[in-house]
């Protein structure tokens, strides 16, 4: 079963893989039937993706979050359908995949490479906060990628609009011109944060409802739950300067870059390091 | 200047958002600091002197946001809001006729819809100017709980094994010893573990486990109760919760000299239980000052490697022993006559658990009103020649009231009330 869920991995790789490719070629060269592949191909990549997290489901007898293999594999598996769901409604999303695609890919790259073996849940991990703790880690990983996507986009439109860079570029032709308006894609980045950080907040207090539950204690200095909560704090910066001090620009544009790769190390870095309470679930 | 306002200009001061700003990136680098380099620092006089001045900020900015909230709120409701305004301009054959089924489209998305005289104002998700006061507010109570449960409550780990007999405490019962953490002494309650209940599957490995204790309050009011994971037993005001279990072999050691002594072992798991750990723990063997070293097998037979070290003599001194076995030493013999389970429990006396618990959730209740319910109105008119002006404003997210509108446009459109 380990070998099929491997191999299900893999295929669904490769058509992430394809997908992003189309994507890249599609923008720089200006190819659009390349375009609408490329989001046909990795929507593709999401069907053995699912499959193989159903079977873990099935054949582990528990939702497939324990461990590092299941864990990375779902946040990343629902990082896409989080990502479909909203290019559905909104076609301005489609640019955030130049950066969700590849950082889907990488971290697939880690789900095989780690051990597929089915781990034991303990008693302290039976219980309904661990999905609403865990569904929540998701979404917050899912909206907030998405964020960082349009505030990568936004710098970059903002490096290559601005300044010397706008008067020697050829106006109406390159990647630039072809992406939405600044102003537009700080709005989105923006927007996707502030969702990310609500999804955030849920995380960090069913985890704490979780663990006073269980080990009767709140709060405990967990290095996930530390920087988690520097990453939360990073955000609750970012949008007191966005929305109350009305700030704008390069500096707090970077402060949610900054905030998001806090969430990844939380979510999947401390994982190869010291997780305290979250190692097994991490390792 | 006056009394009263240097008072207004230092309460500004104190609850101003800049000030906010830069004791949030002070805390991020005080973590960032005590993460790193040293975790003791979370409970240094900086660190919390840096969280009661942001608790001190928030309370003040929270006065300010209230009223601001209340006046947004009257603003919504008359059809203001002081956001971005998207203006669309529908050429209509019958304007007036385009503006009813207007308001019967918005009445559809949850607007609040008033027209007349050919002008419509519609408003949705008003309460959501409240997100942001009432989340800071629950901050501060959350905050505030929280120290008061750290200053006035009390929190402690203990063991206990399966039917054992402490020999301080003659009645059966284990007296609970307040930690370093809690100054009080919480003796409110007596404990005895009945017996620990570990359920396991085919290969042997842990799938639950839980305590059947025997507690007695400082009443004598007796309680008997099977403590697991996310059910804990409250007693006296205390909260015991199941921390781990671990094992406790039995030995009886006979000495040369002719003392018998009877001692017992508590072997605590690191980390959950259902995992391969090591048993194992030190010991100094009774009566002999001799240090050893024990390792638990909890397999089929249980066994117990110990080593005996006589630093006197220069001899260590092992043995990998079965239930009934013997270690020999030069000062004695070492039987291991039996063993038991052994609970590791959390206890917490905290009065305050229940504010803490309720600003968790009002907390989250604002943040969700702050964020995802978005105040914003729609204002159209009727002109006479023949267009529908609608010109519509959100407190945040421009992108989706924009959204909104084309989808109304478009809607407008297609059942023929607008032109293309």
């Amino acid at each position: 079963m380990a070998k099929l869920e491997i191999g299900l991995h893999w295929l669904a790789i490769t058509f992430y893989v394809l997908g992003t490719a189309c994507f890249v070629i599609g923008i720089y060269w200006r190819k659009d039937g390349l375009n609408r592949w490329c989001h046909r191909l990795t929507a593709i990549g999401l069907l053995p993706h699912g499959i193989a997290l159903g079977l873990r489901w099935l054949v582990a007898g528990r939702i497939p979050v324990y461990g590092r293999f299941e864990a990375f594999s779902g946040l990343v598996w629902l990082g896409l359908v989080i990502y479909f769901l909203l290019r559905r409604k909104y076609e301005v999303t489609d640019w955030a995949a130049i950066v969700i695609y590849p950082t889907s890919i990488l971290i697939l790259g880690i789900v095989v490479m780690s051990s597929p073996e089915i781990k034991e849940v303990p008693e302290t991990f039976k219980t309904f906060w661990l999905v609403v703790h865990i569904l929540f880690a998701k979404l917050t990983y899912g909206f907030n990628l998405i964020g960082a996507a349009f505030a990568v986009l936004y710098l970059h439109k903002l490096r290559h609009t601005t300044g010397s860079a706008a008067l020697i570029r050829q106006s109406g032709v390159s990647f630039v011109d072809r992406l939405p308006t600044g102003e537009e894609l700080d709005e989105w980045s923006y927007l996707c944060i502030s969702c990310g950080f609500v999804f955030l907040t849920v995380m960090i207090i069913s985890g704490s409802i979780w663990a006073n539950s269980a080990w009767g204690s709140y709060w405990s200095w967990d290095p996930v739950e530390t920087w988690s909560l520097i990453a939360w704090l990073v955000y609750g910066l970012y949008l007191h300067l966005r929305r109350t001090l009305n700030w704008r620009g390069v500096v707090v544009t970077w402060i949610g870059i900054i905030a998001f790769l806090l969430i990844l190390f939380a979510l999947i870095g401390l994982g190869f390091l010291d997780a305290g309470m979250h190692s097994q679930y991490l390792a | 200047m006056t009394k009263n306002n240097w008072l207004r200009r230092i309460t500004r001061v104190i609850g101003s958002v800049k000030l906010a700003s830069v004791l949030l990136a002070g805390l991020i680098f005080a973590a960032f600091y005590a993460s790193i380099v040293s975790r003791s620092a979370f409970s240094s006089w900086w660190f919390i002197t840096l969280v009661v001045m942001l608790a001190v900020n928030t309370y003040a900015c929270t006065l300010r946001q209230w009223r601001g909230a209340v006046k947004r709120y009257k603003q919504i409701r008359e059809g203001r809001v002081s956001g971005k305004p998207v203006t669309v301009d529908l050429p209509a054959s019958d304007p007036a006729d385009a503006l009813a089924t207007l308001a019967k489209l918005c009445r559809a998305k949850w607007y609040a819809v008033s027209l007349q005289n050919s002008r419509l104002v519609a408003h949705k998700n008003a309460i959501g100017v409240f997100g942001s006061a009432l989340f800071h507010t629950a901050l501060v109570a959350l905050i505030f709980s929280a120290f008061c449960g750290v200053i006035t409550g009390t929190w402690g780990r203990f063991g206990v094994s399966e039917r054992f007999v402490f020999s301080e405490a003659a009645d059966n019962y284990v007296v609970f010893e307040p930690s370093v953490f809690a100054p009080q002494d919480p003796r409110r309650f007596t404990l005895e573990l009945e017996k620990l209940l570990v359920e396991t599957d085919e290969n042997g490995r842990v799938q639950r486990f839980a305590s059947q204790v025997n507690a007695v309050d400082n009443k004598g009011l007796r309680k008997t109760q099977i403590i697991r994971a996310g059910s804990p037993l409250v007693i006296g005001g205390v909260t015991i919760y199941q921390h781990r279990y671990g094992y406790s072999p039995i030995f009886t050691l006979v000495l040369k000299r002719g003392d018998v002594i009877d001692f017992i072992v508590e072997l605590e798991t690191f980390g959950e239980p259902d995992e391969e750990q090591e048993y194992s723990g030190h010991l100094v063997v009774p009566g002999t000052s001799c240090p050893g070293y024990i390792r638990f097998y909890p397999g089929q037979p249980v066994k117990v490697a110990v080593t005996i070290e006589e630093p006197a003599e220069g001899t260590v001194t092992s043995g990998v022993l079965a239930l009934g076995e013997w270690l020999e030493f030069s000062q004695g013999r070492l039987y291991f006559v039996d063993w038991r389970y052994w609970g590791s429990f959390t206890a917490v006396g905290d009065s305050w658990r229940n504010v803490t618990f309720t600003a968790f959730w009002v907390a989250l209740g604002g943040l969700i009103a702050m964020y995802i319910i978005n105040p914003r109105t729609i204002r159209a008119t009727a002109t006479s020649e023949g267009q529908v002006q609608i010109t519509a404003s959100s407190c945040r997210f421009s992108s989706l009231l924009q959204a909104e509108i084309r989808e109304l446009a478009r809607q407008l459109q297609s059942i023929g009330q607008v032109l293309t």
